[in-house]
């Protein structure tokens, strides 16, 4: 009878202390955020902003794509993670690039740039404008540092990747070598998406 | 015939002596990342082990496909990540190095051509000792297991 209390009192305890909050594999926003909505242009040349995925989970990355190690990285990152992903959950996560070079990213080369990946990975760019706002709505930061030429810049940046739950809310993010257990980060996107 | 004789003689020691040079370093799963088509740069990454009882330096490279091969590392500015070109990249003496996406790397540029997913190329490391190494390189889109 005592032993009776003691496992009900434990699981009231645990109830109350990790009941709400799930454990992911990817650092939690809690309680999460409204997601800012930003609006840019796609590799199509047609207007994209996170809000038309509502429904969907949007893991998203900062970039650009002259980026020669950390980018194709982790857009080979966000290959794994799909196929990781149960098949009838793929279209339900939506992976999409942003760069942060609006100068030489026009919309052909983010097309050549994420269809080497996957054809339903989108890529999107803006202005300076939209493009600071989007970054610092999510901590991120850049900065163009000067190559031998004026065309052989590099961006220093951010290198998380950011998860939007399926009611626009950011939930998650992940540093670069997290984004790399392919396994986990799918598993925690199987879980927000059961979650909603 | 003696001129044949002397000529593989020195064939061979030039062999020797580069083999020689290079016995002290071990390279394991080099890889090339295969980029989109209109990538202008790509990295060389692998683990690179100095079994020798001094520091060795990679101080630069070449790749038939790139008109640039330069060592480079990884840099961190707060949450900002970028590269720098270094130098060299120093293999302590019995110790390694690690070369990996979102670190220290051999940056291929001027490419004159994208390679391609599947293929091998060959990479060529020198040394600050003026030895070089050859290897071949598969390209592939992640790290191999």
């Amino acid at each position: 009878m005592k032993n009776l209390a003691l496992c009900a009192g434990l699981a009231l305890a645990l109830a109350g202390c990790g009941g709400k909050e799930p454990a992911f594999f990817g650092k939690q926003l809690w309680p999460t955020k409204s997601a800012y909505n930003f609006k840019l242009t796609d590799q199509n040349g047609q207007p994209l902003s996170l809000a038309q995925f509502q429904g969907k989970v949007v893991l998203f990355a900062f970039g650009f794509t002259n980026c020669p190690s950390y980018c194709p990285a982790t857009l080979s990152h966000f290959t794994a993670i799909r196929k990781a992903l149960p098949e009838s959950l793929r279209d339900q996560v939506q992976f999409l690039f942003i760069s942060l070079d609006p100068e030489r990213d026009t919309p052909a080369s983010l097309k050549q740039f994420v269809s080497f990946y996957d054809p339903g990975f989108l890529a999107a760019t803006g202005s300076e404008s939209d493009l600071k706002m989007a970054a610092t709505a999510y901590y991120a930061s850049y900065r163009k540092v000067k190559g031998e030429t004026n065309e052989d810049y590099l961006i220093d940046h951010s290198t998380q990747a950011y998860l939007i739950n399926p009611a626009g809310r950011w939930e998650l993010y992940y540093s670069f070598d997290k984004l790399a257990e392919a396994e986990s980060v799918a598993g925690d996107i199987v879980q927000v998406l059961k979650a909603q | 015939m003696k001129l044949t004789i002397i000529f593989s003689i020195l064939i061979a020691g030039v062999c020797l002596t580069a083999q020689a040079c290079t016995d002290n370093l071990e390279i394991k799963n080099p890889w090339i990342v295969a980029v989109p088509p209109n990538a202008k740069a790509t990295a060389a990454f692998m683990t690179i082990t100095n079994k020798g009882e001094e520091k060795l330096e990679i101080v630069g490279g070449s790749c038939e496909v790139a008109g640039k091969v330069e060592p480079m590392i990884a840099t961190k500015d707060g949450d900002m990540a970028g590269m720098k070109t270094v130098p060299a990249l120093v293999v302590p003496p019995g110790g390694e190095l690690v070369l990996k996406p979102g670190g220290d790397h051999i940056m291929l540029m001027e490419l004159s051509r994208v390679p391609k997913d599947g293929e091998t190329l060959k990479l060529t490391l020198k040394l600050n000792t003026g030895c070089e190494l050859t290897i071949d390189v598969p390209v592939l889109k992640q790290a191999p297991k």
